[in-house]
């Protein structure tokens, strides 16, 4: 866990020192690697340990961050309302945090049990861990009913 | 007995017919089988987001081996959830009542 969190600083510092002309520029420009990466993971196992390795090695040079969805989800409930760009890094720490979170728990859940594989249970039982009372369970409704939707289309 | 011969022959001939024309017709529908296989044509790939209705990526940052071998499908789904989810309830956005206009609200799944 150690190593983890000191990349991860590392990595958040350079975003932080540019302005924000040049944040977003990376994040229009970080779209492109992630775009790039879901068609060859779509394709067969060869194409996608491809694109893995495409994935990694652009990855080095661009900065990935959760804020064009954050700026998205904020759009979708609040058209007119504005963040700004220290509000946003906040929100993206806290994102990265929650990740780090729930992955962790899912990992440790996964590894008592015996199995190598990290499943949608064993997110939902980590959410009802992690978050506290009524977070839990509207989280717990919001991705069940993303997974049901996703299996149906 | 010649009349009696000739009907024999003719009988005959009669099942060698129609097992030309079954053959026929089950060559003409695999052919229209394959000519719609082609018609379809390769679907375009749609991204998982779309299909999950959801804004936060559907991403593989758990398929790095830092935190389990495997990965199931559904398993970054509900993380986008979650995480956007959290997104719109930390940020004050008041998330629940917009989102159940907006996206079809299904009820959840009890398990």
């Amino acid at each position: 866990m150690a190593p983890k969190a000191e990349k991860k600083p590392a990595a958040k510092k350079p975003a932080e020192e540019e302005p924000a002309a040049e944040k977003a520029e990376k994040a229009l420009a970080g779209k492109k690697p992630k775009a790039e990466k879901r068609l060859p993971a779509g394709k067969a196992e060869k194409s996608s340990g491809e694109g893995k390795k495409a994935g990694r090695k652009k990855a080095k040079k661009s900065v990935e961050t959760y804020k064009i969805y954050i700026f998205k989800v904020l759009k979708q409930v609040h058209p007119d309302i504005g963040i700004s760009s220290k509000a946003m890094s906040i929100m993206n720490s806290f994102i990265n945090d929650i990740f780090e979170k729930l992955a962790g728990e899912s990992a440790k859940l996964a590894r008592y049990n015996k199995k190598p594989t990290i499943t949608s249970r064993e997110i939902q039982t980590s959410v009802r861990l992690v978050l506290p009372g009524e977070l839990a369970k509207h989280a717990v409704s919001e991705g069940t009913k993303a997974v049901t939707k996703f299996t149906s289309a | 007995m010649e009349a009696v011969g000739d009907g024999v022959r003719n009988r005959s001939k009669s099942p060698r017919f129609h097992l030309r024309v079954s053959q026929r017709w089950t060559l003409a529908l695999a052919a229209k089988k394959v000519v719609g296989r082609k018609l379809g044509g390769p679907k375009k790939p749609v991204p998982r987001s779309v299909k999950a209705g959801l804004q936060f990526l559907v991403s593989r940052y758990l398929e790095n081996g830092r935190h389990a071998q495997r990965v199931g499908t559904g398993t970054p789904v509900y993380l986008a959830a979650v995480l956007g989810y959290l997104a719109a309830e930390a940020g004050g956005f008041n998330y629940l009542p917009l989102l159940d206009l907006a996206n079809n609200y299904l009820p959840p799944l009890s398990q």
